[in-house]
């Protein structure tokens, strides 16, 4: 066995020095080898391109606002670029954390472009158009989707049922937006409120006990 | 749709490790049982699906609802693997459902891994236990099975602080210090070095004994001395504190393979209260006097619980609760200067025994932690550490082997320094 003489320890294995004073050893290896591997290839080359992409958006947006800068005469472009660049940024990084989960990705896209949708409706002009088609159609096909993914990834229902659910309770709240007459256009709304009332049935008549046992797991106290 | 999903609540100490938990501190610690001969891949599979079995818990997923985490039956299945990820490294992830545990080998060593969240080293002992067990049977025909194999389910998914919560419970009040904090250089990507040091039990306990004093006292009283000399002379009015996790299954009947333990913290102000060994180990001893009681255990087993259970405290949304016991773990985190943590002695059948070499615990760190446990007439003391200096873990077992012991040390400090011109690969394009 190798032998720090200095610490006065043994040193089972092959280390090249002692791991408490880093002198050279003494003795013959005893043969029984290392204790742990040498890792290889442990970090991911994809936070790498992450990485470029952001510095690639920053320089663009950074060269945006430079060029509005000098040439002031159009107005405040440049904002509207950061701000886009900023939305598909905030959106994007929800889809890669959530993209273990598609179901309740699905979701999340949903209400996040819903509402990012919105914000840009409300700053452009307020002509209704995120409340209009953007926010009932996703509703729609994210109930849609999440069914033709479960059906795909042959997910068990306890799996999903939730999001689901919270995308009925959503589809349903639209018909508030239909009778106060914030929505203009009524088609893809009342499309929307059919839906979900249909899928919500569905769940509540079949996926009754799965859908209250669920409920009591994410609401224990 | 399928068999209905089991599901349980976080037991009392396990609710504070999902939301603290990060690539720094993973909060996970791993259990070593080294053989005699080289690991059998497919062989310990089999083992790891036998045991799963009689440890349902061990299935489970952490899932998040809207006030609380909780454990969800899942239909994942365990897979061993050869060794090729970091000690200690990240179990759980909140946007991917996967087991809290995992098990790897390498040469000869079986490793399993437990987020903290799942089971304390008890409880994660008991299932390594059972799962070495079974690997043995089926590879050398062990005969027999473990004594302490039949506690029933229930009994292994109890939670011990609900059963043991008790209002009146009261904890004097301890006055906290600002302790000393060892400060250092940190190995790059969060890894982590351990530094495993092997020694007779029955040397040291006679060490121990002849100092009147337990094998935990007596290390501790060791440890403290260490850090000591590592101290900058202006830091030497700080305290010295060391968190001591106790097993409460020694103080309160449970079978339990969750978590089930509480903090007490030995204090020395080498400043103040002397810089020799003896009367370090004097002070230790107090310590340990006054704190290791069945009322003063009460009491905490009482606070901790008494908190959980508030009504106000349980409505709140975990969205919030996140941040907030995140904001406590950081400040817990300042609250010592090292961890000391005796798992204890490993017992196996002696039918077994003789294929086992030894076996080790340790635990991802924020700041060193020694953690020891002994099996036959070995004595295992690993210290984990986050820090590129080992000071203190060269003082430790410096000391140890200038009292007589023959030392043994093993670590995986040349693995993570030997990763280094991999790093070098990954330097931004300008460098």
């Amino acid at each position: 066995m190798l032998r720090c003489d200095h610490c006065g320890i043994d040193l089972p294995g092959n280390p090249v020095r002692c791991p408490l004073c880093q002198s050279t050893l003494s003795g013959t290896p005893d043969g029984s080898g290392n204790r742990f591997p040498i890792l290889n290839g442990f970090l991911k080359v994809s936070r790498k391109l992450l990485t470029l992409i952001a510095f690639g958006t920053i320089c663009a947006a950074a060269i945006c606002v430079t060029i509005n800068l000098i040439l002031p005469a159009g107005g405040w472009w440049s904002l509207f670029v950061i701000a886009g660049f900023s939305s598909l940024w905030i959106d994007f990084a929800i889809l890669i954390q959530k993209r273990n989960n598609l179901t309740k990705n699905v979701l999340w896209q949903a209400v996040l472009i819903s509402f990012l949708a919105y914000l840009w409706d409300r700053f452009t002009g307020s002509y209704g158009w995120s409340l209009d088609y953007v926010f009932p159609i996703l509703c729609t096909f994210a109930m849609l989707a999440i069914t033709f993914i479960a059906r795909i990834q042959e997910l068990d229902i306890q799996d999903y049922i939730l999001f689901l659910f919270l995308d009925c309770l959503l589809g349903i709240a639209i018909s508030a937006l239909i009778l106060t007459g914030t929505v203009r256009v009524i088609i893809p709304s009342a499309i929307c409120f059919g839906v979900s009332v249909i899928f919500l049935s569905a769940l509540l008549l079949f996926e009754r006990k799965t859908l209250w046992a669920e409920i009591q797991r994410r609401l224990h106290l | 749709m399928g068999k209905r999903k089991q599901w349980s609540r976080l037991d009392n100490a396990a609710k504070i490790f999902p939301p603290t938990s990060s690539k720094r501190g993973t909060k996970v610690f791993r259990f070593v049982c080294e053989l005699i001969e080289p690991v059998d891949g497919v062989v310990l599979q089999h083992a790891l699906e036998k045991t799963v079995e009689v440890f349902p818990l061990y299935r489970s997923i952490l899932k998040k609802g809207l006030f609380w985490y909780y454990f969800e039956e899942s239909s994942l299945r365990p897979e061993v693997f050869e060794e090729n990820l970091p000690v200690c490294a990240p179990i759980y992830d909140a946007d991917k459902p996967c087991l809290l545990f995992r098990v790897s080998y390498y040469g000869k060593r079986i490793n399993l891994e437990v987020f903290h969240a799942l089971a304390d080293g008890t409880g994660a002992l008991q299932f390594l236990r059972s799962m070495v067990f079974a690997y043995l049977a089926e590879m050398y025909g062990v005969p027999g099975r473990l004594p302490d194999y039949d506690v029933a389910v229930n009994q292994k998914s109890l939670d011990a602080f609900y059963k043991y919560f008790d209002k009146k419970g009261k904890v004097p009040i301890t006055k906290r210090y600002r302790p000393f904090r060892i400060r250092g250089e940190r190995w790059p990507n969060n890894r982590m070095s351990i530094i495993e040091g092997f020694l007779s039990v029955g040397a040291v306990l006679k060490k121990a004994h002849e100092h009147h004093a337990t094998l935990s006292e007596f290390l501790v009283a060791l440890l403290m001395c260490s850090i000591y000399g590592e101290m900058a002379v202006r830091e030497q009015t700080r305290p010295v504190v060391v968190t001591v996790p106790v097993d409460l299954r020694r103080f309160f009947p449970a079978q339990t393979a969750r978590n089930f333990f509480g903090l007490i913290q030995v204090t020395h102000n080498f400043h103040r209260d002397g810089q020799d060994f003896e009367q370090v180990l004097v002070h230790v001893k107090q310590s340990f006097e006054q704190q290791l009681t069945k009322e003063y255990l009460q009491g905490i087993v009482s606070r901790y619980t008494a908190l959980e259970n508030a009504p106000l405290i349980k409505a709140i949304p975990l969205l919030i609760k996140i941040p907030i016991l995140r904001l406590a773990g950081f400040w817990k985190d300042r609250e010592d200067t090292a961890a000391f943590s005796n798992v204890g002695r490993i017992v196996m059948p002696p039918e077994a025994a003789g294929y086992i070499r030894l076996f080790d615990v340790f635990m991802s760190a924020r700041r060193p932690q020694l953690c020891l446990c002994s099996f036959g007439d070995t004595l295992a003391v690993s210290v984990s550490s986050p820090l590129v200096d080992t000071g203190i873990q060269q003082r430790f077992f410096h000391s140890l082997a200038d009292m007589g012991f023959s030392v043994q040390v093993v670590s995986n400090l040349e693995q993570i320094s030997g990763e280094e011109g991999f790093h070098a690969s990954m330097r931004p394009l300008w460098n």
